[in-house]
């Protein structure tokens, strides 16, 4: 392969867009040729610094978020407590409502009453 | 010690770990702020959708990584609010102004023709349309073909596609 039918395949390269018989192609040929590797490199540092990202968010949002998933671990222990406490309550409305009375038959509530872990 | 993978920071930081959070954050703070700063290009959006997104992952519902990585969840949570925001604030416009003016700042070690090349690409990618765009500031974000599916909510096929259209564009405007 010349350089010149090399050229137009160096951008699906660089982009990581080739067909594979290109790929090999690249590969093969970039190996052996400086003239063309040095193409190839400048069009990856053009790309890369058309794609830089220099801009971060300002400090503040970082000190936000910081704070935020600080709270957490000082949040868990009430946030468990209050978990468990639901799940008594959902636990023993549901032994509430499961309940059958006594001498009455079963109602379609029980038949049909899902796992309980649906409910909780 | 091989360093802790994104997924193991964000178990942490989700359990309060400030530690693993500053780590984390580290690592994706100028990618995923860089790509939602080119979609929304203003610069006070950006930082709330940056944040928004941050707290979404990390007080959200646990992200499952059976299917996608951390970043892609991270990014897609992001792409979606730059979507809204962009549809809800009826400025499509703006997505199409997805890069700066392209500074003219040959350094001595760079080449006329290299520096005219990075302005040509600039500039092409500045028009390119908003599919397009929001896959260039992905793939050059880092992620992978498979992560950046899972960000834009298409199959892998249509990435691909895509991705074929804008190497096409990208190459008419090149010398
Ligand atoms: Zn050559």
């Amino acid at each position: 392969m010349t350089c010149a039918e090399l050229e137009p395949l160096l951008m699906p390269y660089e982009l990581g867009a080739s067909t594979p018989a290109e790929r090999d192609a690249c590969e093969t040929h970039l190996a052996a040729c400086p003239a063309c590797l040095a193409a190839f490199l400048s069009l990856k540092r053009v790309r890369e610094d058309a794609a830089a990202f220099d801009e971060r968010p300002s400090p503040v949002v970082r000190d936000r978020l910081r704070a935020r998933v600080a709270a957490r671990s000082r949040r868990r222990p009430v946030l468990w407590a209050a978990a468990a406490a639901a799940l008594i309550a959902a636990a023993l409305a549901l032994k509430v409502l499961l309940q059958p009375p006594p001498p009455a038959p079963p109602s379609s509530l029980i038949d049909s009453a899902p796992p309980s872990e649906d409910l909780l | 010690m091989t360093p802790p993978t994104d997924e193991q920071l964000y178990e942490r930081a989700r359990r309060g770990d400030v530690a693993a959070f500053d780590q984390l954050y580290a690592r994706w703070e100028r990618r995923l702020f860089g790509f939602v700063l080119r979609l929304l290009h203003d610069r006070s959006s950006a930082e709330e959708v940056f944040h928004d997104a941050f707290i979404e992952v990390l007080e959200g519902p646990r992200l499952s990584f059976a299917q996608a990585s951390f970043s892609a969840w991270l990014f897609r949570v992001a792409r979606n609010a730059c979507a809204n925001r962009l549809r809800s604030n009826a400025r499509k416009s703006a997505a199409l102004q997805l890069w700066p003016a392209a500074e003219p700042s040959p350094t001595p070690e760079q080449s006329l023709t290299e520096s005219e090349r990075a302005s040509r690409l600039a500039e092409s990618v500045r028009r390119l349309p908003h599919a397009l765009a929001e896959l260039f500031h992905l793939r050059a974000s880092g992620l992978s073909y498979e992560e950046i599916s899972t960000v834009l909510g298409v199959p892998l096929g249509t990435v691909k596609s895509r991705l074929h259209t804008l190497v096409h564009q990208l190459k008419g405007d090149l010398p």
